[in-house]
Parts: structure tokens; sequence; C-alpha cells
């Protein structure tokens, strides 16, 4: 599952605190650290902060302390904001990975940070730093030229340009699939991706930022809490005001990474939040007579029932748990 | 995997929902360990069904019946976590009791046992409202003596490694060989704490086919009775249990009454370094100085005047924050202001600790005459341009050192001089030199000890009195269980006396500094003892398992130690009346790593920081 970490870009000036801060990056440590446990690969988005303290102590968690996990960390950057002084920053900090996001500022101002791109990647063919770009997906041409923009500039060719997290809002008249509304698929945003704002909050994924629902906080929740009361929230996705005004619907998937710890904590969640039954959280479903007092007939059936749950849960362990005793 | 989950298995009648809901965990780090212990044809079957599915996480044994301690033991023996789950053959787990273990397990690494909380179930499966008949709380001690052995239960996860240090499941085999679990949480305790979850992740089942319904109260008695009698001998307590029914209550005798010094071995931690550490200022604050933080841009500097500088290295406190990083660079100047020598260092991000940045100099020819220091901070690029240092009362936190090969060992000859002049045989002093934490070196040493009383010495100590004889007379006549002396400076001034916790929870001693005038002359029962020089009865450290090795250096482990002691009932006492003087050849600056980990442990604690009241019968403080 991979981890999204957002901005503020409106500091509301509370002495909440904050995910980059001394106390947020060590609770983001112990996050990833537990998330790497198993080995599955995940990746890390960190929106880059607007205030200048946090921004630098991003740049520094993003280039040494963040690191040590199977996967990549990605400092998400406003084209227009990638001056020289940030490039400087960025280098320094070691930080290497770095998606500009368009904003749907006019073309003129993403042509120069662009330019600005192409002078660093110039004057410094050592450099380390490697970007991507994620084109926000609009109708009409101006997509088609935003794109052709950033391949010049020399951005990795694979620009992606139906990017799930851009910032805004627009209505839409998309319709949400019924698999969404009836539970028994997920948004993949949602199921495959920890969203956390500037103070540390779970949300549903970047665009309810701000929004009603906190399904934690990075602060005072376990990892597995984190993941176990947003399994909770699996019904309901779709049926959220994000939801309602999310123009991604259906229209992209995020990279999903099969992790049998948090797969079994979804699972664990969603039986709590009311879904479907789930057979590995329920023991209802499992008689608890005492067998040394009951019949023949029953005993015998009562085997061959737990010999075929036992089967089935083996099945569904082999996908889930591909190498286990490890 | 980190749990195993481990199932002696006797009877069927309830084995099936027992083993499915280990399956239906909502964590998957666990593997299950099931043991046919020669009980019924039903549960055997079972097993079979169980094993044919060849699953790598669940593994199955058979054996003839050995009886339940005995068949934990062969589990055990063979599971691979780092933690151990008991579970019954006819009880069940909720589905995240890993989960919630593991998540507790992370937040108290040192725990030797975590016990959470069950419920009651009955045959059918269904709830059953029944006040849980043994307590859940803290565990109380007397005397260094559990007085409530039954308070205690499943669930519990179990440590391996601490698991590793006991002899292991051990049961009566009068009674079945049942008695393993009281017996376990026995043996784990005198190695590492039992910490309490407070969730429930465990329905027991009333049924009437419970081993424990075959006991009896009469039975369950004698087994306590005879658990603490056995804890007793095995840790090696002058105690004798004074009742039957718990909570017990110990009558206390003293084996070693006409005890001389020759009784004590003693053990010194041995750390060598080619330097020497110059008299400056303070050497650390006392409770009531706070220091103050002086900004040091690149458009100033800051000065200090040092009484004499022959100083070949002089270590700075600094703020290390996550923005700051650049090179802080010293200079010596002489009263022309010329520059003598010069050091620079570099700064680099922390997380708001105080860290000690180390600035070697070049000696040029003798500096034994007051020169100034200066110091200056050059950020790197786009990095906060200010630098926090520390100061009390206009002086900056500094240590200052010198190098001189074979300093340390000339300290450590001095100590051992000092011992044999007071007639300590070489024999019953034990060096460990190792390079590793003062705590590893001190549990070491304590391995090459055989007399009933050991002396935990500093390697920078010199006895100047008769201070182990005052400290051992002090123990048998109060009676008590360790003891310090006051500790003095080279200067003959107070560094440590009738140490408390101030507000904070940081360990303080009080006098620090002023002249050794009489004023903390007297013995008291106190919160912490430092290890520069601490006596304690061989028992304190067979009941509590030594000094935890996970702290860094040599802070913070000593306090830890006689917290530990003093949770398990062991009296502490200062002993005003014996002096040592310590030279304080302090070699690490971990103190906030280890302050942060201590305060973790402990704070849940907060009688343990209290001012020790005094006992009935006793004076808090005797002057002589």
């Amino acid at each position: 599952m991979d981890i999204i970490l957002l901005n503020d870009p409106a500091a509301d000036g509370s002495e909440r605190p904050r995910v980059f801060s001394h106390a947020g990056v060590a609770a983001l440590e112990k996050l990833i650290a537990w998330m790497g446990e198993d080995r599955t690969p995940f990746d890390l988005y960190a929106y880059l902060p607007a205030d200048e303290d946090e921004r630098r102590a991003a740049l520094v968690a993003l280039g040494t302390r963040l690191r040590d996990f199977p996967g990549a960390a990605y400092l998400i950057v406003p084209t227009p904001e990638l001056t020289p002084e940030l490039f400087a920053s960025l280098e320094q900090h070691e930080v290497v990975n770095v998606i500009l996001l368009a904003t749907g500022e006019p073309l003129v101002r993403e042509a120069e940070a662009l330019r600005n791109v192409r002078a660093h990647l110039d004057r410094t063919p050592d450099s380390a730093l490697a970007f991507g770009a994620w084109v926000e997906d609009r109708d009409g041409s101006d997509n088609f030229k935003r794109a052709r923009l950033y391949l010049r500039a020399g951005i990795s060719p694979e620009v992606i340009t139906a990017p799930p997290i851009a910032r805004t809002r627009r209505e839409s008249a998309a319709v949400i699939p019924p698999e969404l509304l009836e539970g028994v698929a997920t948004c993949s945003l949602f199921a495959s991706a920890l969203t956390i704002d500037a103070y540390g909050e779970v949300r549903l994924c970047p665009r309810d930022d701000g929004g009603s629902v906190v399904l934690g906080n990075l602060f005072t929740s376990t990892p597995e809490e984190l993941v176990t009361v947003k399994g909770t929230q699996t019904r309901g996705i779709g049926g959220y005001s994000a939801c309602g005004t999310c123009d991604q619907r259906a229209r992209f998937t995020w990279p999903e990474r099969k992790s049998l710890r948090i797969e079994q904590l979804l699972a664990s969640g969603a039986h709590r939040g009311g879904l479907a039954d789930d057979p590995f959280a329920r023991l209802s479903v499992i008689a608890h007579r005492d067998l040394t007092s009951a019949g023949e007939d029953a005993v015998a059936s009562d085997l061959a029932a737990f010999e075929e749950r036992l089967k089935a849960w083996s099945e569904s362990m082999k996908e889930l748990d591909p190498q286990p005793g490890q | 995997m980190r749990v195993s989950i481990e199932t002696p298995v006797f009877k069927g009648g309830w084995l099936i929902p027992c083993i499915e809901s280990v399956l239906r965990q909502t964590s998957a780090d666990w593997e299950l360990s099931l043991v046919w212990d020669g009980g019924d044809a039903l549960s055997k079957s079972i097993l079979e069904r169980v094993e044919t599915l060849g699953h790598p996480r669940v593994r199955v044994w058979y054996t003839e019946n050995q009886g339940i301690a005995n068949a934990r033991r062969f589990l055990t023996e063979r599971s691979r976590g780092e933690w151990i789950l008991p579970l019954d053959d006819d009880d069940i787990l909720t589905p995240d009791a890993v989960e919630k273990f593991l998540a507790a397990a992370a937040r108290k690494p040192w725990s030797g046992i975590i016990r959470a909380r069950r419920t009651f179930i009955d045959e059918g499966g269904s709830h059953v409202a029944m006040k849980e008949w043994f307590p859940f709380e803290p565990r109380h001690f007397l005397h260094g003596m559990i007085t409530d052995p039954y308070n205690h239960c499943q669930p519990y996860l179990i440590r391996r490694s601490a698991y590793d240090k006991t002899l292991g499941w051990e049961g009566f085999d009068d009674f079945h060989y049942a008695g393993e679990d009281c017996d376990i949480f026995l043996k784990i305790e005198e190695v590492a704490p039992v910490e309490l979850l407070d969730e429930v992740l465990y329905r027991y089942r009333i049924n009437p086919l419970r081993a424990s319904n075959e006991l009896g109260p009469a039975a369950a008695h004698e087994m306590w009775r005879r658990l603490v009698d056995r804890s007793i001998a095995r840790i090696g307590l002058p105690l004798r249990r004074r009742n039957d029914i718990q909570p017990f209550a110990y009558d206390r005798h003293e084996p070693h009454a006409n005890a001389t010094k020759a009784s004590i071995d003693f053990v010194i931690p041995f750390f060598e370094s080619d330097e020497e550490e110059l008299p400056y200022a303070f050497r650390r604050p006392s409770a009531f100085m706070r220091p103050a933080h002086i900004r040091l841009t690149p458009r100033d500097d800051v000065r200090q005047r040092l009484e004499r500088g022959d100083v070949d290295r002089i270590d700075v406190a600094v703020l290390a924050t996550p923005q700051v990083r650049g090179e802080l660079a010293a200079e010596l100047l002489d009263d022309d202001g010329a520059v003598v020598s010069s050091a620079t260092a570099a700064v680099e991000p922390a997380m708001n600790v105080t860290k000690f940045v180390k600035l070697p100099f070049t000696r040029t020819g003798e500096r034994d005459v007051p020169l100034t220091l200066r110091l200056t901070f050059r950020p790197a690029p786009g990095n906060r341009t200010e630098l926090r240092l520390y100061a009390i009362d206009s002086n900056l936190m500094m240590r200052l050192f010198r190098r001189r090969p074979g300093h340390s060992r000339a300290q450590l000859e001095r100590c051992l001089a000092s011992l044999r002049r007071h007639g300590i045989e070489d024999d019953a002093i034990h060096v460990v030199e190792k390079r590793q934490s003062s705590a590893a070196n001190r549990n070491e040493g304590f391995r090459r000890t055989t007399k009933p009383f050991v002396c935990f010495l500093d390697d920078d100590v010199e006895l100047t009195s008769d201070a182990a004889d005052i400290l051992l007379r002090e123990l048998l006549e109060s009676p008590a269980d360790l003891a310090t002396p006051k500790i003095l400076d080279v200067h003959g001034r107070i560094y440590c006396a009738d140490p408390f916790f101030d507000m904070l929870l940081k360990p303080v001693p009080k006098g620090l500094g002023q002249p050794d005038d009489g004023a903390y002359d007297y013995v008291s029962d106190v919160p912490w003892l430092p290890t520069t020089m601490l006596l304690i009865r061989r028992e304190v450290f067979h009941a509590t398992g030594g000094f935890d090795e996970e702290y860094v250096g040599s802070q913070m482990e000593d306090v830890d130690f006689v917290l530990r002691a003093r949770q398990r009932g062991f009296r502490c006492r200062y002993v005003g009346t014996a002096a040592i003087v310590h030279f304080n050849q302090q070699r690490n600056d971990c103190f906030d790593e280890n302050f942060a980990r201590f305060v973790e442990k402990w704070s849940a604690l907060p009688a343990l920081f209290e001012t020790v009241k005094p006992r009935m019968g006793h004076e808090t403080a005797r002057h002589h």
C-alpha cells in the first residue's frame, strides 16, 4: 500500500502537530518500517509543503531518513514552483525523484518553468534528479499541448496524463460504477494508498483533504489501526461527497501491490464496517459444540466440513501469502 | 513470523474452533504449533486432517502423554517465533489477538511477558457474563518476592529471548505437571518485566472437562505455595513464607549477619580512552539549573574564557535540529587576540536533541595559560542560519579533554590501589574490559562473582574511607538491599548526595558543587542510586535480571536497574556517612536517547518517582 502525504496550501497557523515535524517524521519512520517488514514494495508520495520550515524538514526526510524501505520516495512539486533555489535544495538534500504537477496554470507559465528544468538538466549532467509528470486529464486540446511541453522539457517519456491525485475538484457527470456502490469493489486509490494530510490525519483520498471523514491519526494510531480503520470505510466508498465530485471515477487504476498483512487488516476492518460476511473474521459459522459428546454422524459431518474449510483457507492463502513460513 | 502460537492437545471437543480462531487472525504474523499429548482419538483425528493440509504455518507432532508443562516445553523448543502465545485446546483467540499483541510488543520492547484480558464463553460458544477471578493489575512484591502469584492468567505473550534466560516450562508431577503458567510468570519476571495490555484477546471456555477443574482450590493453593517457595530458593532471598493463603507475607532473616568486606565481590567495567577530562565550570547541571540558549549566527561569534588552554579536544553542547547543517569553527586566542590553534567540526541535522560537537585541536607547544575560545558557525547553503548553544551562568556547556596516553588505565590502577589499601583481595576484584556498554560489562562482571554481596564500582573512583565496610554495615543493620555512599569530586566538593527525581523524572543529586561540610552526612531511603559505587545483595541481581543492555553507553542503565529493584520491594539507602572520590570520566553523550527510553519504560509507574516515605519504626534520615 503506497503512502501519500498531502500538504496544506493554506496553512491555518494552528498549533496542531504537522507531519513534517520532529514527532511527525518519527511517526512516519515507524509506519514505513512496519510496512516494509513483509518486503512488499510500496512507494511514498509527498506534496511539497508550502511552509519554509516544513519544506526543509520534508527535503531532509525524503533525502535521508525516509529512504530505507522497499520502494521509492517521490516529491510532488507544482511545476511553477520549480525555481532554481528549489533545484539547489533538491540536489543538496539528495531528493532524487520529483513529480511535476501541472496545476492548470496558463501554458505560458508552465513552459517557462519547464525551461528551468531543461536548463538545470543541461547544466548538471551528473544530476541524479529524475522527473516525472502528472498532467491533469482534461477534455480539450490543451491537454495534448501540455503533455508535449513536458516531453520536450526532457521529463520521462512516460508522462502520466491521468493523475488520480490532482488537487482540483470539478463537477462531473461521470457515473459511479455500481460495483463501487454495492461495496463489492472499491476505488483502487482508496484501497491501494494510504492518504495522510499535513496534520497526520488519514483521509479517504487526496480529494477528501479537509473533508469530514478522518480514518485515524499518524500521531496516535498504530500502523495496524490505520489500515484496519481504513478498511471499515470500504463499504461507503462511492457514496461520500468526495466521491460524488471525483472526476476520476472508474477512469484510472492506482497500482496495486499485494501484501498479506495489509489485505487481512483491511478485510478485518471491512467486516467491522458492516461489509458482507468475511469468512475469515466471523467465527459463528463454526460449530462450537462439544464433539466428544456428539454422535458419530455429527462428528463425521463436522470433521468433513472442517476439512473443507481448511482447504479453502489454504487456497485463499496461496495468493495472499505466496511464501508461507517466512 | 513473529508469533508462535502453541497448543498442547489432549481433548478434541472444542479443538476445531480453537484452531480456526488462529487461521482467522487479522495479522498474518504467526505460526501454529500443535502437539498431540496422548489424548483422545477425536483430537488425534482432527490433527491428522490439519497435518494432511501440509501448510508451512501449521505444524503437528504426536507424543506419548507427558503432561501439560512438558508438552509446552516440547513445542517451545521447536517453534521459531520471536514471541510465544500459549493457547489451550478448548479456548479461542479473538480475531485481532496477534495484531494487538504485536502492537503492544512494539510499544514495550522491554517486556518479558505482555498479559491481556479474557472473557468467558460456554460450551456452545456464547458469551458468559462472569467476573474474572484473577486480578488484572501490576503484581505486588515484598522484600523482592511476589505476594500475589495468582495475579496472572491467559492470554499472555512471552518474549522468547526472556524465556531462554529461564529454566523453561516446568510443572509439578503430582499435579499432572500443571502450575506451569504461574511458574513461567515467576521465572520470566526475574529477567524482564510483566506488562499489562487492557484489551480482551482471548475467550476462555467454561466446561466441565478443563484440567483445572480436577485440581480444586486446596491443590491450587498448595501449588502456589510451592511455586513461591521454589522461587525464593532460586533467587536466594533470605525469606520465609509466613502464611498459606495469598497475599503471601514473608519474614526476613539475615543469613550474613557476620559478613565483612571479605564477603563482597567488586565489579569494575573498564573502557580505555587515552584522554583526560579537564575541570571546567559545571560538569553537569544540577536539578535547579536550566541552561540558557545562545544563538550563534554567521554574523557574530561566541567567546568563552578558559582558565587553561592545553586542550586537545572540546566537546560543545548544541541543539541539533532537522534544519541546521553546517560547520562549527573554533579558535583558541591568546590575550593579544592571535590564533593559537583552530578546529572545525560538522554539525549534522538530528531531531531536536542535545548533541556534543567534537572539536579536535592541534596542540602547538604547551598552552597551560588562559586562552579564549571563539566559536563561529558557517551554515550549509540553504539551511537555517543559526545554531543554538547552551550556557549555564554565562559559561558555555562544554567538556574539555587533553590527550594523555594511559590516563584511563592509570585511573583504573588508582582505583584498584585504593581497594587494596582498604583490604580488598585481588580475587574479589573483577575488571571487565570490553568495548561494550557499561550495562553489558556489569552483567558480565556479575556472572564472574560468587560472594553474597556485589559492589559495582566505576573505574575512575578512589576509595578514601572504608566505604565498603560502612555500606555493608548499613545493608545488614537497616536492613537494606542496595546502598551508595556520598560521592565527592576531585576538589572535595559534593558530586552526588541523597539522590531524587525532579518533576521531569530526571535523576538528580542533591548538593552538587557544594562544599562537603557535613550537611549530607546522613542515611536515608532514596528512589534511585548511581553505580559509581553501588553495593547490592546478590539476590537483587537474580530477582531483577541485571542491567538492561538496550541502554547505549553508560547513562540511565543504573537508574533503570535500581527502579527494577524497588519495583520488587527492595530497599535503597543513601549512606552519607561514607564517601568516595569520583574523577568523572564520562565517555558518551547519549543521555537524551537513553532518557527517552527510560521515560517510556517507567513513566506509567509514578509512585516509583516519589520521594521515598519513611517506613514504620524507622527514621527517614539518621544523622551521625
